[in-house]
C-alpha cells in the first residue's frame, strides 16, 4: 500500500490549477484512499463515531496529504472539491448497497458488526440528495456544487464562498434557496415511498 | 415515483425560468409573509407554473417557521454514516467472477466482506475482499499457493473457504486479493454472543474448547491462523462457533506487512490479540504459540469482559511497550462477568500460562492449553503454576509464618476429618458422599503439589488458591458441597490473615449453606460464625457483632448451651464486647465461655485457655492486678503442654504477665518472660517483625531496670541494626532505642560515645518529626543531664533539668517517680556548684514528697 505523498498530491494539485484534468482523476483517487484510511482509524478509535463529522475527515485527509504550513494555499480549493465529490461517491454506494440489502432481504441480512447497520432514513435522504444534486447541475451547476461542498463536504458557507470564488452572500443566498428546494422534493418522497 | 409531481422538477421549468424563480423566492423570502402572496400575484400572474413552484417553496418555509424543523439538510451527510461508509469499500452492486454481490456484511481495517449468491453451485456465500492490491509475483504466487492449502482444511469449526482470486478495482486500477467463504446465517461473533447470550462459566469454558480443537485442526495441517480474535470467531444460532480467516493473514502477505498496516494506525483492535514477538520486528517467524497467546487473551476476555491491555489512545511505541512489558492484571482482579461472581484463581494461571511473554513458557500447544481446560473443569490438578507468585508468597510466608504453619496443621487436620467445619458436616448426616469428596478432593489438592517449586509452607496457600478455584466451579452444580468447600477455605484463610479473601469465601459459604442446607444447618452457622470473627478482624465491628449474635442464637437453638461451637460463638461475642469498651459484658461471657469449655474439653483446652489470658487482660484493664496474675500464671502454665510457647495466646498472655511483673519490681521475672517471648518471635515471626522488635526493646529496657547494663547495651545494639535492616529505621522508636542505648553508655561511663548517642536520639526524633515537647524527649533531656553533669559542665546539666522538670510537669499521666528522679539530679548539680540555698530549697521540698 503506497503511504500518501505529500509532494506528490501537492503536484497534483498544481497540475489541476494549470487545468490538467488528468491530475484530478489521479488526486480523487489518492483523497478517496486517504478518506478511507482516516475514517477506518477514527471508527477504531471512537467506536461508534457519533461525532464523526465529514468536514473533519476532509480537513484531516488535506493536511494529511498536502502537509503545508500555509492552509491558504491555492490548491486548496481543488482539493476541497475534489474531497466532497469523492465523499458524495462514498456514500452514495453506501446508501445504494444499504437500500438494496434491506429491500431485497428484509431484516434477515444483518450485518456482521452491528454498528455497521445504517437507517433506511438515512440512506433514503443521502440518495434523494444526489438525485437532487444531478438535477441541480443540468439547470444551475453553481448551486449543485453549492449543494455538494455543503452536504457531503460539510464545509460552512464562507468556505464554499471561498472554493467557489464567489461572494459570501451568494452561497447564503443559493443555500437558503436549494434547501428549500431540497426539502420540498425530499417530502414528496417520504410521501410516496413505503416505509419499512 | 412520478416526475410530473415534483414541485422542483427542474427540466419542465428549464433554465431560463429558474433563474427567474430563483430570483423571486429570494425577494419574496425578504418580504412579509402577509405580503407574499400579494406580490406573487403581481410577479408571475401569466406563469401558473412558476407561480406554484415558488409558492410551494414558500410553503415549506412557513411550515419551518411554525414546528420543529426537520433540519437533517441543514446538518449534511451524517457523520456516523460517513464513517461507516468510508471504512467499506463500494461493492454495492455488480459481480466478481462467480458471484453476484447482494450487500456489504461487514469490514475491517484490511478487508470488506460481502454477501454474494454463487452460481454454480448455487449458494449464499461470504466473500472477503482485502483492501490491499496484490503488489509482486511472489506475493501472488504466495496467495494462489496458500488459499490452495486453505481450501483443504475441513473442521466444523472452522468456516471453509471455497475459492479464492482477484478483483481490479476501478477505482485505484489494483488486484484486490478475494476469498469466497461459508456464510454462516445470523452468526455473532463471539464477545457478543457471550455477552448476550449470558452464558455460564462452563458454557464459555465449553465454547471456548470448541475454538480450540479448530484451532488446533489448523496448527495440525501446518497453517496457523495468525489474526484470532473475537471477530474472527462467529458464533451460529446452534451456538457453535466457527472461526473465519483461517491462515489469511499469511496468505495475503507476510507479517512485516502487516505490522507495517498496524503503524498506519489502522488495526489498532487486533493489537490486543497480537503476542508479543509477532510486535517484535526482529523475532523469528511466529509459530503456532502467537495462536496460543491469542487463545489466552480471548479467553481472558470472555472471563472478564475487558481485554488484559488497555491501548487506547496510546502511541504504536507505546502499544508495544504494554503488550511486551506491561503488568497484565490477574483476570480474577478485574471481576467476572460471566458468573457475576469472581474468576477462579485456576482460570488465572491458565491465561496467565497461556500469555506468557515469552512462548518457550507458554503453554507448547493449542492441545495443552485445551487440555488444562479441560483438567480445570473435571477438577483435576492443572500443568499451569501460578507465575511470578512466589516472590510475594514468599514475602507472606516471611511476615506470618506462625500461622502458614496453623494452616498447614488446619489441612492436614481437615483430612483426617477432625475440624470444625467437617465434624459439623457428619454431624448434618451429609450423604458419605461428601465428605468423601471433600476428602479425596483437598488429597488432589495436596497431590498436585510441586514439591520442589516453593518451600514447604508456600504450598498451603497454593492450595487455597486452588481450592478456591474448584469450589467456585461447584457453586452451581453442587452447592452444599461447595458451601462446606467455601467455608473450610475461609477458615483457614482467616487464621492465615487473608482476611479480604476469607470475607469472599465465608460469604459464599454462608450464602449457599443458607439456601440448599438451611440457615440453621451447621455448616452455615460456622460460615456465620467465621465470617464474624472476619468482620471483627477487619475492624467492622458493629457488622461482625450483629452476625456473632445471629450465630449464637442459631448455635444455641441447633446445638444448645452446653456446646463448644455454642461457647465459641459466646466467646466471640466476649470479644465484640471487650473491643466496644463493655469490659463488664465481656466478662461474664468469657466466663459463662471458658466454665463450658472447660467442663467439656478440660481445662487445658486451647479455648479455655485462650477464655482465661482474655479474663486476666480484662481484670488488668479494670485496676485488679493480682486477678490478672492469677488467670495469666495459670493459663501460661497450663498452656506449656498444650499450645506450645509459640502460640499467640501464649505470647500474648506472657507479654501481658510481663508488663504487670515489671510494674511490680519483680524485674527478673519481667526479664524472663521476655526472653521466652522474643525467642518464640524470633522464631515464629522472624528477626525483623515489628512485634519482635518491640519485644526486644522491652526486654532490653527489663535488663537496663535490672541493672544489667552491658546487657541491654547489646539488645539496644542489636534492636538498632535490626531496625536499619527492616527498613524502619527513620522511626521515633529509633530514636527510644538510641537514647536508650545513651543513658546505658552513661551509666558505664563512656561518656564520650554516650554524648554521640544523645546526639542522634535527638536528630532522629527530629528527623521522625515526634513532638519536640512531649515527655518522652525529656527523659533523654535528664539523661543527657546526667552526662553532662558527669563532665562538669554543670550550667548545661542544670538548665536541661529545668526544662525537663518543666515538661514533666505539664505531661498529662503520672510522672511522679520521673519528677522525684529529675529533681534528685537538680539537687545533686546544686550541691556541686555550691548554690546551698536552691539546693535547700529542693531538698525541702523533696522531703515532703
Amino acid at each position: 500500500m503506497p503511504k500518501p505523498d505529500p509532494s506528490q498530491t501537492t503536484k497534483l494539485l498544481q497540475q489541476l490549477s494549470r487545468g490538467d484534468k488528468e491530475a484530478g482523476s489521479d488526486l480523487l483517487r489518492i483523497i478517496y484512499e486517504e478518506l478511507h484510511r482516516i475514517a477506518q482509524r477514527l471508527m477504531r478509535q471512537q467506536g461508534a463515531a457519533h461525532t464523526l463529522q465529514a468536514t473533519a475527515l476532509i480537513h484531516e485527509a488535506w493536511i494529511k496529504l498536502v502537509h503545508v504550513e500555509n492552509p491558504e494555499w491555492e490548491g486548496r480549493e481543488h482539493f476541497l472539491r475534489l474531497a466532497a465529490k469523492a465523499m458524495r461517491c462514498v456514500l452514495v454506494d453506501h446508501a445504494r448497497a444499504t437500500s438494496t440489502l434491506r429491500r431485497g432481504e428484509g431484516r434477515k441480512a444483518l450485518p456482521l458488526e452491528e454498528e455497521d447497520a445504517i437507517s433506511n432514513d438515512e440512506a433514503m435522504r443521502v440518495l434523494s440528495v444526489n438525485e437532487g444534486i444531478e438535477s441541480l447541475a443540468e439547470v444551475d451547476p453553481d448551486l449543485a456544487q453549492i449543494v455538494e461542498l455543503r452536504f457531503f463536504g460539510g464545509l460552512q458557507n464562507n468556505e464554499i464562498a471561498e472554493v467557489m470564488q464567489i461572494s459570501l452572500r451568494s452561497v447564503e443566498r443559493g443555500w437558503q434557496f436549494a434547501r428549500l428546494w431540497l426539502k420540498a422534493r425530499f417530502s414528496t418522497f417520504e410521501g410516496g415511498d413505503e416505509k419499512p | 415515483m412520478n416526475e410530473e409531481q415534483h414541485p422542483g422538477s427542474s427540466p419542465e421549468l428549464g433554465p431560463d425560468r429558474w433563474k427567474l424563480a430563483r430570483r423571486l423566492l429570494e425577494e419574496a423570502l425578504d418580504l412579509p409573509q402577509a405580503d407574499r402572496e400579494a406580490w406573487l400575484d403581481k410577479s408571475c400572474s401569466e406563469d401558473e407554473e412558476l407561480r406554484t413552484f415558488v409558492e410551494n417553496l414558500l410553503a415549506i418555509d412557513g411550515a419551518e417557521a411554525d414546528r420543529d424543523a426537520d433540519t437533517w439538510i441543514d446538518e449534511g451527510a451524517p457523520g456516523d454514516m460517513v464513517a461507516r461508509a468510508l471504512s467499506q469499500q463500494d461493492f454495492a452492486q455488480g459481480w466478481i467472477d462467480d458471484y453476484r454481490i447482494q450487500g456489504a456484511l461487514g469490514s475491517g481495517g484490511t478487508a470488506t466482506v460481502l454477501r454474494a449468491e454463487q452460481q454454480h453451485p448455487k449458494r449464499i456465500v461470504a466473500v472477503k475482499i482485502m483492501r490491499f492490491g496484490i503488489l509482486s509475483e511472489n506475493a501472488q504466487r504466495r496467495f494462489e499457493y496458500e488459499s490452495e492449502i486453505l481450501g483443504s482444511l475441513r473442521h466444523p469449526g472452522i468456516a471453509q473457504v471455497y475459492s479464492s482470486g482477484t478483483y481490479k478495482d476501478a477505482l485505484s486500477g489494483q488486484q484486490l486479493p478475494y476469498f469466497a467463504m461459508e456464510y454462516i446465517e445470523d452468526a455473532r461473533p463471539l464477545d457478543l454472543h457471550v455477552r448476550d447470550a449470558k452464558t455460564t462459566l462452563n458454557e464459555t469454558l465449553s465454547l471456548f474448547l470448541q475454538i480450540c480443537d479448530a484451532v488446533h485442526h489448523g496448527h495440525q495441517r501446518g497453517i496457523l491462523h495468525r489474526d484470532l480474535k473475537p471477530n474472527n470467531i462467529l458464533v451460529d444460532k446452534e451456538g457453535h462457533p466457527k472461526i473465519i480467516d483461517f491462515g489469511i493473514a499469511r496468505a495475503i502477505g507476510s507479517d512485516s506487512e502487516h505490522r507495517e498496516r498496524t503503524l498506519q494506525g489502522e488495526i489498532v483492535g487486533t493489537l490486543h490479540y497480537m503476542s508479543p514477538e509477532q510486535l517484535d520486528f526482529d523475532s523469528q517467524d511466529p509459530d503456532l504459540r502467537c495462536d496460543v497467546y491469542a487463545l489466552g487473551v480471548i479467553l481472558y476476555e470472555l472471563l472478564t469482559g475487558v481485554r488484559p491491555f488497555d491501548l487506547e489512545e496510546r502511541s504504536m511505541t507505546e502499544i508495544i511497550q504494554t503488550i511486551d512489558r506491561g503488568l497484565l492484571v490477574r483476570p480474577s482482579a478485574r471481576g467476572m462477568v460471566l458468573t457475576g461472581s469472581r474468576v477462579a484463581s485456576e482460570l488465572d494461571w491458565i491465561v496467565q500460562k497461556a500469555m506468557e511473554r515469552e512462548r518457550e513458557r507458554r503453554y507448547s500447544s493449542v492441545s495443552d492449553l485445551s487440555a488444562d481446560v479441560r483438567r480445570f473443569l473435571a477438577d483435576e490438578p492443572l500443568e499451569a503454576r501460578p507465575p511470578r507468585k512466589t516472590y510475594l508468597i514468599r514475602k507472606f510466608v516471611k511476615r506470618h509464618r506462625l500461622a502458614v504453619v496453623a494452616a498447614t496443621t488446619l489441612f492436614l487436620a481437615l483430612l483426617t476429618g477432625i475440624t470444625i467445619t467437617s465434624l459439623a458436616l457428619r454431624r448434618a448426616r451429609l450423604e458419605a458422599e461428601t465428605t468423601q469428596s471433600l476428602n479425596s478432593f483437598l488429597l488432589d489438592m495436596i497431590a498436585s503439589v510441586d514439591p520442589y517449586e516453593d518451600g514447604r509452607e508456600v504450598k498451603v496457600l497454593a492450595l487455597i488458591d486452588r481450592a478456591a478455584a474448584k469450589a467456585q466451579a461447584l457453586d452451581g452444580v453442587r452447592p452444599a458441597f461447595a458451601a462446606t468447600l467455601h467455608a473450610t477455605l475461609g477458615a483457614t484463610l482467616l487464621r492465615l490473615g487473608q482476611n479480604d479473601e476469607a470475607l469472599l469465601q465465608l460469604e459464599d459459604a454462608w450464602r449457599l449453606a443458607s439456601t440448599s442446607l438451611g440457615a440453621d444447618h451447621p455448616v452455615a452457622l460456622s460460615s456465620l460464625h467465621d465470617l464474624a470473627a472476619t468482620l471483627y478482624q477487619l475492624g467492622k465491628i458493629e457488622r461482625a457483632n450483629d452476625l456473632a449474635e445471629k450465630a449464637y442464637e442459631g448455635r444455641r437453638r441447633a446445638l444448645g448451651l452446653r456446646h463448644v461451637d455454642t461457647a465459641k460463638t459466646l466467646a466471640l461475642t466476649a470479644l465484640l464486647a471487650n473491643s466496644r469498651q463493655d469490659l463488664e459484658q465481656a466478662e461474664t461471657r468469657y466466663v459463662r465461655a471458658r466454665d463450658i469449655f472447660v467442663d467439656l474439653q478440660g481445662s487445658e483446652s486451647q479455648d479455655a485457655i485462650q477464655a482465661d489470658v482474655a479474663l486476666g487482660t480484662i481484670a488488668l484493664a479494670r485496676g485488679s492486678r493480682s486477678e490478672a496474675i492469677d488467670l495469666l500464671r495459670s493459663a501460661i502454665e497450663r498452656g506449656k503442654v498444650s499450645l506450645g510457647p509459640e502460640h499467640p495466646t501464649m505470647l500474648t498472655a506472657k507479654k501481658t504477665m510481663a508488663s504487670i511483673s515489671l510494674a511490680e519490681g519483680r524485674i527478673d521475672e519481667a526479664v524472663a518472660l521476655l526472653s521466652e517471648v522474643e525467642a518464640s518471635e524470633m522464631k515464629v515471626l522472624g528477626p525483623h517483625h515489628g512485634s519482635t522488635l518491640q519485644t526486644l526493646n522491652n526486654l532490653a529496657g527489663a535488663l537496663q531496670k535490672a541493672d544489667r547494663t552491658e546487657d541491654a547495651l547489646q539488645r539496644y545494639r542489636d534492636l538498632l541494626d535490626r531496625r536499619q535492616k527492616a527498613g524502619v529505621y527513620k522511626h521515633y522508636m529509633t530514636g527510644i532505642a538510641l537514647g536508650n542505648l545513651a543513658v546505658c553508655l552513661e551509666k558505664l561511663d563512656r561518656l564520650e560515645e554516650a554524648d554521640e548517642g544523645f546526639t542522634s536520639c535527638f536528630a532522629m526524633f527530629r528527623a521522625s518529626r515526634f513532638p519536640e515537647n512531649h515527655w518522652v524527649l525529656a527523659a533523654y533531656r535528664k539523661g543527657l543531664a546526667v552526662l553532662r553533669s558527669k563532665q562538669g559542665r554543670f550550667e548545661e546539666a542544670e538548665k536541661l533539668l529545668v526544662d525537663c522538670l518543666t515538661t514533666f510537669e505539664k505531661a498529662s499521666g503520672d510522672h511522679s517517680s520521673r519528677i522525684r528522679a529529675t529533681q534528685m539530679a537538680l539537687l545533686e548539680v546544686y550541691e556541686k556548684t555550691q548554690q546551698s540555698e536552691l539546693a535547700h530549697k529542693l531538698r525541702e521540698k523533696l522531703g515532703k514528697q
